[in-house]
């Protein structure tokens, strides 16, 4: 019925020529495929447990949608350049832990900029390797990977760290009128995100970076800037998830964040985040995050054990990269 | 006796708003050199990429030993005996010569691929060709000429019939070109044709047999070399009466807007003197490889020269970069757009501004309804075809596509444009809108170097003139003093000395 | 995103061998514990598994990909294998049964690579996340234990004096190296690597090849899972993590490029010795593991600089620091 509605306005759009329509028509259906998917996903939830439809349920699964949100976004923008950033999850883990230290010994705002300064710091270090030094961006962020993990490691010596003050828990824990912190932390930094890539002239050469670099550069765009940025940002949205699961988990061990990375790209290239560069929108790694939120939990209630979960994201990342190919590259902007 | 075994049947090639070849025949006999000539664009290039399989003709027949055949892919173009020599070397730089030239064809024994077998025949076909190169030596420290050498060994070897060269001794020098000539006589004695393609008037006379001159995609028609003279091939290349009308107002031109004294860059451009003054459209002509493209880029910044100086708006500035050209009111329409000068995905809109962000959003931030505006603004300038500002410009005609990036350096308020190319690849009408433009633009005081490969374009629209050749300007003329005849006698052979 | 700009300097084996010898005498000279019979085995055993990995790892690289899933791959096949010996298969069964394992998962990603045209590090990040999944999802996240007694000898056992891994990464070696260097399959590799286009107008099917080579490292990831397992004495979900980070530090450290086109099985056989000799260094001076991947990883990227692959004089980069 919609569509037959939107098949309507196209034909009378003088202006698109036939095989123009079949091509808008077929990115139309890929474009409302994941709500398709969603629509699913919830009914299969509900099916195999009715509960599931409750209030506090749908909170659960929006707060955990929130989280997943705001790591994706840091990575998503990486995408959108056309790079890749595989060291979030390790940095996220090493700024907990490095946080957590410092709340306990020095207080929650040494804490807290410390954290963002690892976060900062690494970013940079993956954004100048990348630009300067002209390696693949997969290559080197994997090598932080595993160089931060290591130092996380050899930071905690094998001890967690719990316990921190309510004021520090509100991050993570607390609640605004009854809704969780996080839900309203990832409504704002949908927010944020929404005016950078639309509304501002860096997140415009984000996109163009990553549609043609090539151009981007004919066009006196400084892409040094723009890449070192968003490394940087990412680095620092990683840094900043970290206080957060250490707020929600009230401790901070070694191996914080393991695997997050995959999460995050998940929810991007399953959101319309083309692997490629230059194309999609935040609002669809809204979407993503909530589709692979909604398959986590129905894999739980399945009674599969969380550890089928690199699995299936792993096979959601290539199934969506696979479907990606066959969309043609559209910025949105 | 020579016999034909290779022939064409009215080739129609078409791309998207673009003819570029029409009914084109073509006769190839057996040991002879037949030249391929025609300025740029005319059509040598795609012909020869149909015979090599890169394309498929949207009409035509091919006839191979009198039997229709389809050239479907470079794969099956090699295994008729069809063997392009591109300059772009099929050549594996980390396999040894051996390795090069039989690759795909490796000799068998039984302990896997016959090494000996290898070295053995590649010693005894580089013998034949004048060359002792060891053959396990790896192709990478090869030079230019030799790695030339071990594509014509791999098409004897392959029992090739049409040797298909394009332009193979731009890179050569005189000692190797002659040695490549020896070559080609002895490829004829065996019965090997060969397609020349090149615009060197000497060499076509010292070793054609036969020309084929093509212009603006139709056969013009094929001589035998040693029934015509040099400036009949000339006017076969040009002889074209010019019906288009150029829109230009032609004004005294004030101060000088761009000037090069001296410039050299360390790999083509030797001593370079031109300027473009306020006012007017100069033009740049050259064939391939002339160093036109290495000059846009030089003065944009996304090159660097060793030598002379470079100055802009009477001001001379330091390490050149795009960002700083734009700054002092410079901009460069780059030759191929879809390469480096649009973001296909992108809207229109954000395609216009995308050079002038930091001009009209100082603060960082964009307000769309203001750039709304301002893309609309110059849609309407430049009268770009589309149902709006968010239309994504991959799918915009190629006449569309040029116009945006138009409006791109209109939005940056470029007064000093680099047109690479203007009218490549777009229709007719569109091609009389951006002439229009470029006139327009000059008359309000600005300046455009215009480099293009259309004669009629730079003879219709160029106050002045330059003609660069293998990396050198090579003449200046001014607005009447021209024809196409003189314009390209100078881009072929340097000079105006010819028989 | 294409134009590959690296400026190549290849170091020749004199250099990567005197830098071997070099540590090689620092190391004995410094740290008494280094010169034992017992230090060098030990560097041995741990280097075999690595050096199966690199193999294959420097083949994938050569034709210019990468791949990311290596340690899972050879987790899962390790499993596998201990599934089937803890059920009472037959060793040989058993043995096959975990190499098959290993065959089919680069199988797989080599089809998504070369007919789905998804690019090297998200298809192999995708099989990474899979087989790690498959790993810990299948056996609940437990180890496989209990394996017959016999098998703890094929890691641990020796061929005269030369620890039965070792052997293996010789036969390893050797056959690969007949491969490349003996058939049209080095060839074809280094064509594909170097200039693909001239490959494909002289008949070599681009694809199937990219199939083999996923194939094969997959292949080796599962000879490499075999021997963790005997090990370890149990097949465990998580081993192998970062493996194909080493691999990868082995092949740019035994002077293959990154961009592919070149490369020495040879050369990347003494990387994997350089890393080993330098793991076993740190860990003798009392820098926990976790250390010496860190240390590892900055000194690959000085080298990387060195060695002047990681620098660019591309035209439309400079002046571009405005």
């Amino acid at each position: 019925m919609m569509l037959n509605y939107i098949s309507k306005k196209l034909f009378n759009n003088k202006f698109l020529l036939q095989e123009e329509y079949y091509k808008k028509l077929k990115f139309l259906i890929l474009k409302l495929f994941p709500i398709f998917i969603i629509i699913n996903l919830l009914i299969i939830l509900a099916i195999i447990s009715p509960e599931f439809l409750s209030f506090t349920n749908f909170i659960n699964i929006i707060r955990q949608t929130s989280l997943l949100f705001v790591l994706s976004a840091g990575m998503s923008l990486v995408i959108l350049t056309g790079g890749i950033d595989l060291s979030m999850g390790s940095v996220l883990g090493l700024a907990g832990c490095i946080g957590a230290t410092l709340i306990k010994s020095y207080g929650n705002l040494i804490g807290i900029m410390g954290a963002m300064m690892i976060g900062l710091l690494f970013g940079a270090i993956n954004g100048s390797i990348i630009f300067y030094l002209k390696l693949p961006s997969f290559l080197v962020t994997y090598g932080t990977l595993q160089i931060v993990r290591g130092l996380a490691i050899a930071y905690m010596g094998g001890n967690v760290i719990w316990g921190f003050n309510q004021k520090f828990r509100f991050l993570g824990a607390g609640t605004f009128f009854t809704i969780p912190i996080p839900i309203i932390t990832g409504f704002i930094i949908f927010l944020l995100f929404y005016l950078i890539l639309y509304y501002t002239s860096f997140g415009r050469k984000v996109y163009i970076v990553g549609n043609n670099i090539s151009a981007a550069i004919h066009s006196g765009i400084n892409i040094g800037k723009t890449i070192l940025s968003v490394y940087i940002i990412a680095g620092s949205i990683a840094a900043f998830c970290g206080l957060i699961y250490i707020s929600r988990l009230n401790s901070a061990e070694a191996g914080l964040g393991a695997m997050f990375e995959l999460d995050a790209i998940a929810a991007a290239v399953v959101g319309g985040i083309s692997i490629k560069g230059g194309s999609g929108g935040i609002f669809g790694t809204v979407v993503g995050a909530l589709i692979i939120t909604l398959i986590k939990n129905v894999l739980n209630l399945l009674g599969i054990s969380s550890l089928w979960q690199p699995f299936v994201i792993g096979i959601s990342i290539v199934i969506a990269v696979l479907i990606d190919q066959l969309i043609p590259k559209k910025g949105g902007v | 006796m020579n016999t034909t075994f290779l022939e064409l049947i009215n080739i129609i090639k078409d791309f998207p708003g673009v003819r570029a070849l029409n009914n084109v025949n073509l006769k190839i006999n057996t040991g002879e050199v037949h030249v391929l000539l025609g300025e740029n664009g005319a059509g040598k290039s795609t012909l020869m990429k149909i015979l090599s399989g890169v394309y498929l003709p949207t009409s035509g027949k091919i006839l191979m030993d009198e039997k229709d055949i389809k050239i479907n892919n470079p794969r099956f173009a090699r295994e008729i005996g069809i063997s392009p020599i591109f300059q772009e070397m099929n050549i594996v730089p980390y396999l040894s010569v051996g390795e090069n030239i039989f690759l795909g064809r490796e000799p068998k024994n039984r302990l896997g691929v016959d090494f000996n077998e290898i070295n053995k025949s590649t010693i005894r076909v580089l013998k034949r060709l004048g060359m002792g190169i060891k053959p396990n030596i790896l192709v990478k420290d090869l030079g230019i000429a030799q790695k030339q050498m071990i594509e014509i060994a791999r098409a004897i070897l392959t029992k090739s019939r049409l040797v298909i060269m394009d332009e193979p001794t731009s890179a050569l020098g005189e000692i190797e070109t002659k040695k490549l000539f020896e070559i080609i006589r002895s490829l004829k004695k065996e019965g090997i044709a060969i397609l020349y393609i090149s615009h060197r008037l000497e060499e076509i006379f010292e070793i054609g047999d036969k020309v084929t001159v093509l212009r603006d995609g139709k056969l013009v028609d094929t001589v035998n070399i040693k029934e015509v003279t040099k400036s009949k091939i000339i006017t076969m290349m040009v002889g074209r009466t010019i019906n288009e009308i150029f829109p230009r107002n032609f004004m005294t031109s004030g101060e000088k807007v761009l000037q090069l004294k001296n410039v050299s860059s360390r790999n083509k451009l030797r001593n370079i003197n031109l300027k473009v003054c306020k006012g007017e459209i100069v033009g740049l002509y050259g064939l391939v490889g002339a160093g036109r493209t290495e000059l846009a880029q030089i003065l944009f910044g996304l090159d660097s020269f060793n030598d002379g100086y470079i100055e802009i708006f009477g001001k001379h500035i330091e390490k050149l970069n795009p960002i700083k050209c734009i700054k002092i009111g410079l901009g460069l329409l780059p030759e191929d757009r879809h390469k480096n000068g649009l973001c296909l995905g992108l809207s229109v809109k954000s395609n216009i501004t995308k050079s002038s962000l930091e001009m009209e959003f100082p603060s960082g931030f964009i307000s769309p309804i203001k750039e709304a505006i301002l893309a609309n603004r110059y849609i309407q300038e430049c009268n770009i075809i589309t149902p709006s500002v968010n239309r994504i410009v991959e799918y915009l005609s190629g006449g569309n596509q040029q116009k945006t990036m138009i409006a791109q350096w209109r939005c940056a308020q470029s007064n000093l444009l680099i047109f690479d190319e203007p009218t490549r690849g777009i229709d007719v009408g569109a091609k009389v809108e951006v002439h229009q433009f470029m006139n327009a633009h000059v008359n309000k005081g600005n300046s455009i170097l215009m480099i293009s490969s259309e004669l009629p374009e730079i003879l219709g629209m160029s106050d002045r003139i330059y003609i660069m050749y293998r990396g050198q300007i090579v003449k200046e003329f001014i607005r009447g003093e021209a024809n196409q005849e003189s314009i390209i006698q100078f881009a072929i052979m340097g000079s105006e000395k010819y028989e | 995103m294409n134009k590959n700009l690296l400026n190549i300097s290849l170091p020749n084996i004199p250099e990567i061998l005197y830098v071997l010898i070099f540590l090689l005498i620092i190391l004995g000279i410094f740290i008494p514990e280094f010169r034992t019979i017992g230090n060098i085995l030990n560097i041995a055993q741990q280097g075999a598994v690595l050096a199966i990995i690199a193999l294959g790892s420097c083949i994938i690289t050569i034709i210019g990909g990468i791949d990311l899933s290596l340690g899972a791959v050879l987790s899962l096949a390790g499993m596998f294998t201990a599934l089937l010996l803890k059920e009472n298969f037959n060793l040989i069964i058993s043995l096959m049964g975990g190499i098959g394992c290993g065959l089919i998962c680069g199988l797989i990603t080599g089809i998504i690579i070369a007919y789905g045209n998804v690019p090297s590090f998200v298809a192999t990040l995708g099989m990474m996340s899979m087989a790690r999944g498959i790993s810990l999802g299948l056996f609940d996240g437990a180890t496989i234990s209990g394996l017959p007694k016999y098998f703890r000898n094929f890691a641990n056992g020796y061929i005269g004096v030369i620890p039965i891994p070792i052997v293996i990464v010789l036969i390893c070696y050797v056959i690969l190296e007949y491969l490349m260097k003996r058939e049209k399959f080095g060839i074809y590799i280094y064509a594909l690597g170097g200039n693909q286009n001239a490959a494909r107008c002289c008949g070599i099917n681009s694809k199937i090849l990219t199939m083999i080579v996923y194939t094969i490292g997959g292949l080796l990831a599962g000879i490499a899972g075999i021997i963790m397992v005997s090990r370890l004495n149990c097949g465990h979900p998580t081993v192998g993590i970062g493996y194909e980070f080493e691999a990868i530090v082995a092949v740019v450290v035994g002077g293959t490029p990154l961009e592919g086109g070149w490369g020495s099985l040879g050369r990347t056989l003494i990387g994997v010795i350089i890393i080993g000799v330098l793991k076993n260094g740190l860990m003798l001076l009392g820098y926990p593991s976790y250390w010496q991947m860190a240390i590892i990883g900055v000194g690959v990227v000085l080298a990387l600089i060195m060695a002047n692959m990681a620098f660019i004089k591309s035209k439309e980069y400079i002046n571009l620091q405005t």
